[in-house]
């Protein structure tokens, strides 16, 4: 009787390999209690906070693009107008030369006939 | 810019009898072809190719401020302008610049629809001066104007509805200094 116990116990209590899993899950468990770095806890354990510094970063970075896009557009605004300006300058010159060509007796013609 | 009195009102007459003729003209006129003249901007002194479209129109426009005179001039010029188009060139010696290319913007305005209403040969001066006007349905919508000396030249294109009491503004205006001598005319 003795040793039939013996031998039940010795069945029940042998040695079982646990397997990968065992060891996957053991090691799984124990990087996810892994200690947090001081400096990050707040980043793990307040995704409040987390959104709003993506939110804030994203709305840096446009607030960055539209200034930059305001800068190029009032640029390109100035340059035209500054074309402008000289365009009407050159344009006034060119009528100046006509005048004073027409006072200083140049053989002028002025009609409306296409005459070219 | 202050055109005499005999100028101005020869021009406006000119300007008045290709109006009345309008009826029978020709659709509005592209933009010249104006030569790149890329290679004048080294041989000249100074130069100036400007090209306005509408957009860069319309973009010139909101920068304008009304309060000063000049900007508030300018904005009323360019209502119903569609584009300007520059090339101005000043150079140290005579002749310098290809007049085959200035004759070749001269002969687009041969085309029909185009009303050649001034034409000004100075011999003593070598000053040649034209402006041409396209007009549809009684109302200027194109300009052109070709100066050429010997030592420089200048071609002016302006696309779209011109205002000539607009455009005579111009007097006085955008460094263009008035013209004393002939106040009195």
């Amino acid at each position: 009787m003795s040793e039939d116990l013996e031998k039940t116990l010795r069945a029940a209590l042998r040695p079982l390999d646990p397997g990968d899993a065992f060891a996957d899950a053991v090691m799984a468990r124990v990087r996810a209690e892994r200690p947090v770095p001081v400096g990050l806890r707040w980043w793990r354990w307040a995704p409040a906070w987390r959104w709003a510094s993506v939110l804030a970063a994203m709305s840096c970075v446009a607030l960055l693009l539209v200034q930059s896009l305001e800068a190029h557009h009032a640029r390109q605004g100035l340059e035209a107008r500054q074309a402008l300006m000289q365009a009407l300058r050159v344009t006034g010159q060119s009528l100046d030369l006509a005048d004073r060509a027409v006072n200083e007796g140049g053989g002028a013609r002025q009609g409306s006939d296409p005459g070219v | 810019m202050r055109m005499s009195g005999a100028f101005r009102h020869g021009m406006l007459t000119a300007i008045a009898g290709v109006v009345l003729a309008a009826p029978v003209l020709a659709a509005p006129p592209a933009p010249l072809a104006l030569p790149s003249f890329a290679d004048l901007s080294r041989k000249a002194r100074q130069s100036v190719s400007i090209t306005l479209d509408a957009s860069l129109l319309g973009l010139a426009a909101t920068f304008l401020d009304p309060s000063k005179p000049d900007d508030a001039a300018a904005r009323e010029i360019i209502t119903g302008i569609r584009g300007i188009y520059v090339r101005s060139y000043s150079f140290d010696a005579d002749f310098v610049y290809p007049r085959a290319d200035v004759d070749a913007v001269r002969r687009q305005l041969s085309a029909p629809g185009w009303q050649h209403v001034v034409e000004v040969r100075n011999s003593h001066e070598q000053a040649n001066v034209d402006i041409y006007m396209s007009v549809e349905q009684g109302r200027a919508n194109g300009m052109a104007i070709i100066t050429s000396q010997p030592r420089s030249f200048t071609i002016v294109n302006i696309v779209g509805s011109i205002d000539l009491q607009k455009l005579q503004r111009l007097e006085g205006r955008f460094g263009v200094p008035r013209l004393p001598l002939q106040e009195s005319k």
